[in-house]
């Protein structure tokens, strides 16, 4: 599809008329709270903590510790995992966590049991009843957006 | 920081069409700044790499926003693009002539924060930080056929703003 000639002389009349006009545009003026704002943010992040800043801002000992506490965790990882392997040890590895294990089995189990004495009318309706709740909440969202939002975007 | 305060104010600004954001994201370009000072304190293109992070922190910024509620906002159907563009526009040549260059400059920037983002945004990156149609499209991540129809819809829409302005305040003043 082409441009009629008069058309593409409009659009390029239209280019030249806004580059004149936009060309000479100073800079706007920034607000004067901009600078004290920058500054104030920068003091509270030196004001911070060490540990609440990146690892690059730590201390040496601290980064050297912190390596030297993983590594160890890495190892024990391994230890861990070769117990397992080795038959004998594992039987004591899993005796160690014997609470850890029973509460792992016996949760599913509760829920099993509890889905199976609810009737599955009830479920599906409960399971519907969420997702209707789910759906209006989100409708209703839109609705506040566009309606409290939006416009005030547009001015 | 004072020597381009102004420069980058004025950049998030007339994209985001909207003065407290671009309070907040020239405060972010500054401490940004601040993390690279190493580097840019012995740089000669200092403004540059100011406008190039203010302008594409803007860009980030509109388009999370957009992306959080392009649900809510976009259910209706949009404008096409690569549309032609029809300018049917009565252009005066001797636009705001009759205003002096501080009423001009202030006519100008408020019909500019009153167009639409989709239009605005382009024809900034154009206009004031000379992009070529391509990396706008780039960068917006839009096809190249609707940023020229944007940027012309644009132009028009600011033309016609200007023209009424204009137009009213000669009538008005004289």
């Amino acid at each position: 599809m082409t441009t009629p000639p008069d058309s593409h002389m409009a659009h390029e009349r239209l280019e030249r008329l806004m580059n004149e006009v936009l060309r000479d545009q100073p800079p706007l003026q920034a607000p004067a709270s901009l600078e004290a704002r920058v500054f104030g943010q920068l003091a509270a992040r030196r004001a911070l903590p060490w540990w609440r800043k990146s690892f690059k801002h730590w201390p040496a000992t601290a980064r050297l510790a912190f390596v030297v506490a993983s590594a160890g965790f890495v190892k024990l990882a391994f230890v861990i995992m070769n117990l397992w392997n080795a038959g004998a040890s594992g039987r004591s590895l899993t005796e160690s966590f014997a609470p850890e294990i029973t509460v792992a089995r016996v949760v599913p189990s509760v829920f099993t049991s509890l889905a199976n004495t609810v009737p599955s009318t009830w479920l599906y309706a409960g399971i519907g009843v969420v997702a209707i709740a789910y759906f209006m909440f989100f409708g209703l969202g839109a609705l506040a957006y566009r309606t409290l939002y939006a416009p005030r975007l547009q001015h | 920081m004072r020597a381009y305060q102004d420069m980058v104010f004025s950049t998030a600004a007339r994209l985001t069409g909207n003065r407290s954001q671009a309070e907040d994201l020239a405060q972010e370009v500054f401490l940004k700044a601040y993390e690279n000072f190493g580097q840019l304190r012995e740089s000669t293109s200092v403004g540059g790499w100011l406008k190039t992070v203010t302008t594409n922190l803007t860009i980030n910024h509109l388009q999370r926003y957009r992306k959080r509620w392009r649900f809510f906002s976009e259910l209706r159907a949009r404008d096409d693009d690569g549309e032609e563009v029809e300018i049917d526009v009565p252009v005066a040549d001797t636009l705001l002539k009759d205003l002096d260059a501080s009423q001009r400059h202030i006519v100008i920037e408020e019909a500019l924060q009153r167009l639409p983002e989709h239009q605005r945004v382009p024809l900034v990156l154009f206009h004031f930080e000379e992009m070529p149609y391509d990396e706008i499209a780039r960068t917006l991540g839009v096809s190249l056929a609707k940023v020229k129809v944007d940027i012309l819809r644009g132009r028009a829409a600011l033309a016609k703003l200007l023209t009424h302005r204009g137009v009213a305040d000669v009538g008005g003043e004289h």
